[in-house]
């Protein structure tokens, strides 16, 4: 057996390896092409030149990240699941539930890289569910808050001292609605799949989405109150409009808007976009304290292979691509969060990246307050998430107070929790 | 050996019969009576995609969709949907078949222009609408800003999200109506008509009344029913335009049930809401093929 040392020697494939056999092939599934593409491509290429005997095969991606997960609910019933999936982290819920996904614990205890790949604990949690290591997280990005350089000059502030709490936020983006119209001084994405931004505002101020035992909402607490304040008070004060989250993101590039808080996924489409029409700057997500848990979630490989031969071969694909080359070749192409350490520090890989450009530290100097995208158990998961949307909904249009939206959504998730 | 000979003429038109039927026969038990009977089994058990064996679980999930707010809220949606639909495009239908009837010139032309809307694919259609109704550079806005007249985000609105969509209904089903109703006009004996003006009924509502309305009156019974079984089905809009909101504002049946089924995963649950929305689609089906036979007897 001849294993390459692969740069520095720190990222080598190291499961023990058993008596190689055939050929064995691995499927493999993702979502968002336009996004992920080329760095999928670019990872299963380089692989396949260190580990002849596994063949990767990309499937069609799909769109979105719930309609992979569709498809490998349909994949159970006909017994054709791919072998890995990139999930969103926050579905994980779905295939645990349901017996689908395949523990990785004994595979990382077998595996004596792991450690020296420098995986960093809190993106690890994502991936982290009922005591088991279910997935390996591939591409996460925490929310931060964008702002139009320009515009932030405009009403009087200061661009190189951006506000870090939530009371420093509101009053610049008062001062910046306060320019009139078209000018509006934020937007918060609060659409986003999976109730990502309220699982920002509700964790960054210390609330919990369960209940210790998991069988209520956690979130009925001074904490998800404020979470709801917060989004009514930057309508009311922040110039927020009820639009939709395509409608509010073309507005901030089209210089309207203040400050636009979202996904650092964003960072990359938002600099095409915008070009040269302003400057585009970045900033921590504000917090009520300076170490607030950020909320940090994405795409994680998820492993159902059905046999032992196939899930050897698909956890080494799996840590090569979330290992410091894969994550490395990620980073380049769509910058999302690497979930290595070594890819992070090692300027041949991802040192000098980080270097170059202020915007693409932000979302990184985030990285050890991280804490998982959450789902909620049971089969009404995703209707529970569609029931905290609603509420946030009414509380943007107005037809809800903060009290009441919090007190219908609470009632609500309950209702579909587990017993 | 008398039994097979008596049997022998008896049974010889089945095979042929059963050679002839038998791959539509087939292919419909296979493609649509299975996933059928499997979608009604599936709304007794806890049963969803991807899980675990189904347990039964009798009438728990139809008291529990009666019982959610959300689909309580879609019955009543999809109804004020098809109200307004429904007679909008019956009318209008009507109206510009009659014009048409009269037009002496160009007929041809502006009956496929008013088809158009109808063979558009919707889907197709619906970006049009949204570039249209985009509340800062859309020319609907545009427009009503130049005339000095308030604008809206039309489909964040909660007031006008379910109006425009019916609007855009309307605006698609008009042409259908308008095709079946040109054909029941010119059904209509000219005899008929000259008779009646030389009754003495002169004024077109008169005859309209007397003359054309029981004339087409079959169709039109047919069309309403037609029409309301596309009205129930919208979804294409809907999907694509406003997903549902604001809020409950536009959760149609249909889309609950693809929400249900496709973005929630709780297969039961969607086919509880597939067997309710069967129900209605049956009945409509129904009446259409009872009024179809009508129709043609008339």
């Amino acid at each position: 057996m001849h294993r390459r040392s692969i740069l520095m020697g720190s990222a080598a494939l190291a499961v023990p390896t058993i008596a190689r056999a055939a050929n064995v092939e691995v499927t493999v599934l993702y979502s968002q092409p336009g996004l992920y593409k080329e760095a999928h491509e670019t990872i299963v290429r380089e692989f396949a030149k260190r580990e002849p005997s596994i063949t990767v095969r990309l499937l069609a991606p799909t769109r979105a990240y719930e309609e992979a997960a569709s498809a490998v609910l349909r994949g159970a019933v006909t017994n054709s699941i791919p072998d890995v999936v990139y999930n969103g982290t926050n579905l994980l819920h779905l295939f645990v539930d349901r017996r689908l996904a395949v523990p990785l614990d004994p595979y990382i205890a077998a595996d004596e890289g792991f450690a020296r790949d420098g995986y960093i604990p809190a993106m690890l949690s994502t991936g982290h569910l009922g005591g088991h290591q279910y997935a390996v997280p591939f591409a996460l990005s925490t929310p931060i808050t964008f702002y139009n350089e320009q515009l932030v000059r405009r009403a009087g502030l200061d661009p190189d001292a951006p506000p870090a709490d939530w009371p420093g936020m509101l009053d610049w983006a008062q001062r910046i609605t306060a320019l009139g119209a078209p000018a509006k001084g934020i937007d918060i994405k609060w659409q986003t799949t999976g109730n990502y931004l309220f699982q920002a505002l509700l964790f960054s101020h210390g609330g919990k989405l369960l209940s210790e035992d998991g069988k209520r909402v956690g979130f009925d607490s001074p904490e998800g109150l404020r979470s709801f304040q917060l989004l009514r008070e930057m309508v009311t004060r922040g110039g927020m409009a009820d639009a939709t989250a395509e409608q509010a993101m073309q507005d901030f590039i089209a210089g309207n808007i203040g400050m636009h808080l979202t996904s650092s996924a964003n960072l990359n489409t938002l600099m095409a976009q915008i070009g040269e029409r302003y400057t585009l700057r970045t900033a921590p997500f504000p917090v009520p304290n300076p170490d607030a848990r950020i909320v940090s979630g994405g795409a994680a490989a998820t492993l159902f292979s059905r046999t032992e031969d196939k899930r050897q071969a698909a956890y080494k694909y799996i840590r090569f691509a979330t290992g410091p080359i894969g994550q490395t070749i990620m980073v380049n192409h769509i910058g999302y969060l690497p979930c290595s350490r070594v890819a992070i520090e090692t300027p041949e890989l991802l040192g000098n990246y980080y270097a170059r450009d202020r915007n693409t530290r932000t979302s990184l100097s985030q990285l050890p307050r991280a804490t998982g995208w959450l789902g909620f158990p049971g089969p009404n998961s995703l209707k529970a998430i569609d029931a905290v949307y609603a509420a946030m909904e009414a509380t943007v249009a107005g037809r809800s107070t903060p009290e009441q939206a919090l007190a219908r959504s609470v009632e609500q998730v309950n209702a579909l929790l587990p017993r | 050996m008398s039994d097979l000979a008596l049997a022998a003429p008896l049974s010889r038109p089945l095979p042929k019969g059963i050679l002839l039927a038998g791959p539509a026969a087939l292919l419909m038990l296979l493609l649509q009576i299975g996933p059928l009977v499997l979608v009604v089994c599936a709304a007794f058990t806890d049963w969803q995609l991807g899980g675990e064996a189904p347990n039964f679980v009798g009438l728990d999930n139809f008291r529990a969709l009666i019982a959610d707010h959300d689909f309580q809220a879609s019955v009543l949606v999809t109804a004020r949907y098809t109200l307004m639909v429904v007679p909008g495009a019956l009318l209008l239908g009507l109206g510009l078949a009659m014009l048409l009837q009269g037009a002496r010139r160009g007929r041809t032309v502006y009956q496929t222009i008013f088809f158009l809307p109808y063979i558009a694919t919707l889907a197709a259609m619906s970006i049009a609408w949204q570039m249209l109704l985009h509340p800062s550079f859309g020319p609907v806005n545009q427009g009503l800003a130049a005339l000095g007249l308030p604008v809206a985000n039309w489909l964040r609105d909660e007031n006008t999200a379910l109006p425009v969509l019916a609007l855009i209904g309307i605006w698609h089903e008009t042409g259908f109506a308008m095709v079946f109703f040109l054909a029941a006009l010119t059904s209509v004996p000219t005899e008929l008509h000259d008779a009646a003006r030389i009754d003495g009924l002169g004024g077109g509502w008169d005859r309209f009344w007397l003359v054309t309305a029981p004339h087409i009156a079959p169709i039109a019974l047919f069309v309403l029913v037609v029409l309301t079984a596309h009205a129930v089905m919208v979804f294409d809009t809907v999907a694509l335009l406003t997903q549902g909101g604001p809020g409950n504002a536009t959760r149609v049946l249909l889309f609950v049930i693809y929400q249900e089924g496709f973005s929630f995963f709780r297969t039961n649950v969607a086919a509880t809401a597939t067997v309710f929305f069967l129900a209605i689609t049956l009945t409509l089906g129904m009446l259409q093929l009872r009024l179809g036979r009508r129709g043609g007897a008339a």
